[in-house]
């Protein structure tokens, strides 16, 4: 994958055709963490109020998101292709929902794992049935790695696209 | 100040009516009493979450990397001392984000 910082809010990125198709198959897969997965407090919440309040507002925004993934993956344009491959030119604000819906899936995909330590040797190792997702947790969070750098600037740009 | 003397009666002021839904709360849910509080899992990526509390908070990269190591070494971290709707604020933002952290009342 190739970087090109544009300007102070353009972020694009050159895809070859497999980087592509992961993308997708980890945006195609949100959102996979429960709405109700997330607790507002550890402490009791008597009438439950203040828990609804927060799984209500995490569901409107997680329908917001969707339909930003739908739309970045549904029209074309989005990747215009290259002679390398697939552009994508991003926003910080795309970028930052885009690594909401990465780390949901990389989330919900350890938690559909059993939530394993994975710092751990007992973690497990992938089995027939297990093994796409954990390949899919490694590459949202691959992708996740990829995109933060290039907001914190640690990312080496390519030289500019008209240059 | 420059006072016209065109205007020799002060203008009519808007009403301002209480917003109910503040005067219903109880006077200490309006005072900082409430943590939040950013909890370790084995899941999230520390680049991430440093990130994460950067945007949400706006603090510079060194304070957040300082938070982010709190939670990985101690398993929490003390991000906010803030009133009710500030936290729940904080904790929905975080939450957007799938870190796990959840507000508590202070104290208990």
């Amino acid at each position: 994958m190739k970087f090109f910082h544009l300007s102070a809010d353009a972020y694009s990125f050159e895809f070859v055709r497999r980087e592509k198709q992961m993308l997708f198959q980890v945006l195609g897969c949100y959102p996979l963490v429960p709405v109700a997965h997330h607790r507002l407090s550890r402490q009791s919440d008597p009438d439950g109020g203040q828990q609804a309040w927060l799984e209500e507002s995490l569901a409107a925004h997680r329908a917001e998101t969707r339909q930003k993934v739908r739309q970045l993956m549904t029209n074309p344009g989005n990747f215009p292709p290259t002679g390398g491959g697939f552009h994508w030119t991003a926003t910080r604000g795309d970028l930052e929902w885009m690594l909401q819906v990465l780390n949901d899936v990389r989330v919900g995909s350890w938690l559909a794992l059993g939530s394993p330590d994975l710092a751990s040797a007992q973690a497990g190792q992938p089995t027939a049935e297990t093994r796409e997702r954990w390949m899919t947790m490694d590459l949202a969070g691959g992708f996740e790695t990829i995109f933060i750098a290039a907001l914190g600037g640690e990312l080496p740009a390519q030289a500019g696209e008209d240059s | 100040m420059f006072v016209s003397n065109a205007t020799k009666t002060a203008p009519a002021l808007p009403e301002v009516k209480p917003d109910p839904g503040v005067k219903n709360l109880p006077a200490n849910e309006l005072e900082p009493g409430y943590r939040v509080i950013c909890w370790n899992d084995p899941v999230n990526l520390m680049p991430y979450v440093t990130h994460v509390f950067q945007v949400v908070f706006g603090w510079k990269k060194t304070k957040a990397e300082k938070h982010m190591l709190e939670v990985h070494h101690q398993g929490q971290s003390l991000l906010a001392r803030e009133t009710l709707e500030k936290a729940e604020f904080y904790v929905h933002q975080l939450q957007q984000y799938h870190l796990h952290a959840t507000m508590e009342r202070d104290g208990k």
